[in-house]
């Protein structure tokens, strides 16, 4: 049921990030790995991810900058905070700014498993929530709307939809 | 010793033990991942694949470096704990220095700083209390930033200097940036809690930066 899903997984420490990466991937999903949080932006510049696993504390941009430029600028990308045992109400905190969860390190893989899959159907239902707003104002624009302003408007709805 | 200085050595073990815990659950959380990896090439085998030989070889190895680190890092931590048992005493600079540093990595790292151990000179030694010397190293360690965005690279020397002995930075014009308030702050911060430390700021031929902490021979800081 993971067929497809693609997961961008962000962690500094490569031998942690390697492995997991592995298990997803013999699980069905179509993982990218990013060292850091510059890799992770250029990532996502050049390709479409539906999940962002994110370790909260990383050289450079921490993970909940990341977060918050993720996002900022991909409506509905759907980010899982990974963090120690130190950092747990950073990563509470990391919710309120819109992560879907967070998991504590070392975690057990079917609880993450768990976690991407209800991440991926809030991923699903918040987009198709949007693609049914988008219809019912394309009717009501198609009504008496010059083209342009219904290009317009449409734009405007989908500005942060990667 | 005043509250502020025992005050300030807590807060400086609190940020090493912080670091080097957060290491060690790196390494178990690695460690746990690479054992659900063998867990899942066995469930594999028993829906019929085949176990690759080469693949339980690389998984073993795998695991043994995270031993092995594991083992390093609570060894360095153990050390570090029983420093404050011995407050007087000869001391191999450069085996206390490489100790602390292990502890110190993901400190450095968050600062994009690597720390280059390649150049311990050996047999360095000196008597000095064993816990003000990390602290030093802590508050020199401290100011030490990498100049360009993407990261520095500092080397760290360790020789004998005088009656005795340094620890030495260096770092090109890209690698490390110390502004004059940082320097001057570290030299106060040194003169009040580790008065048998001193710090010098200078500058090679070729332009690196260099910063030296300097043990039992006081030098003027400039």
């Amino acid at each position: 049921m993971n067929e497809g899903i693609k997961l961008l997984i962000v962690d500094d420490e490569v031998e942690f990030l390697d492995t997991i990466a592995e298990r997803l991937e013999s699980r069905g999903f179509l993982v990218t790995k990013a060292t850091d949080g510059e890799i992770a932006l250029d990532a996502v510049k050049h390709d479409r991810f539906d999940l962002a696993l994110v370790d909260l504390r990383m050289p450079g941009m921490d993970g909940s900058k990341l977060l918050e430029i993720l996002k900022s600028e991909h409506r509905f990308l759907e980010v899982i905070i990974l963090t120690g045992h130190s950092s747990v109400e950073a990563a509470v905190e990391c919710t309120k700014l819109g992560a879907f969860d967070f998991l504590v390190k070392p975690y057990d893989l079917e609880k993450l498993l768990e976690v991407l899959r209800h991440a991926y159907e809030a991923r699903l239902r918040r987009k198709f929530e949007h693609d049914q707003e988008r219809l019912k104002k394309l009717a009501e624009l198609a009504t008496g709307a010059t083209p342009l302003s219904i290009l317009e408007e449409l734009r405007k709805m989908d500005d942060g939809v990667k | 010793m005043n509250d502020n200085r025992e005050r300030q050595q807590l807060e400086f073990f609190g940020c090493i033990l912080a670091s080097a815990t957060h290491q060690l659950n790196n390494v178990l959380s690695t460690a746990d991942q690479v054992v659900g990896l063998l867990g899942d090439m066995l469930a594999a085998a028993e829906t019929g694949h085949r176990l690759d030989p080469r693949k339980i070889e690389d998984i073993k190895d795998r695991l043994l470096v995270q031993v092995r680190r594991g083992a390093d890092l609570v060894g360095n931590l153990n050390s570090f704990a029983h420093s404050v048992d011995r407050p007087q005493g000869e001391i191999d600079l450069g085996r206390l220095v490489h100790q602390f540093l292990s502890l110190y990595e993901r400190l450095a790292a968050r600062r994009r700083l690597e720390l280059n151990k390649a150049l311990f000179a050996v047999d360095v030694g000196f008597q000095g209390n064993p816990l003000d010397i990390q602290h030093a190293l802590f508050l020199f360690l401290e100011v030490l930033h990498p100049a360009a965005r993407a990261g520095g690279r500092a080397t760290i020397e360790v020789r004998q200097g005088g009656k005795g002995a340094i620890v030495e930075a260096r770092g090109g014009p890209k690698d490390l940036a110390i502004d004059e308030e940082a320097f001057t702050s570290l030299a106060s911060r040194l003169a009040a809690i580790v008065p048998a430390a001193s710090v010098t700021r200078s500058y090679s031929p070729g332009g690196d930066m260099i910063l030296a902490l300097h043990f039992g021979n006081k030098q003027a800081a400039g």
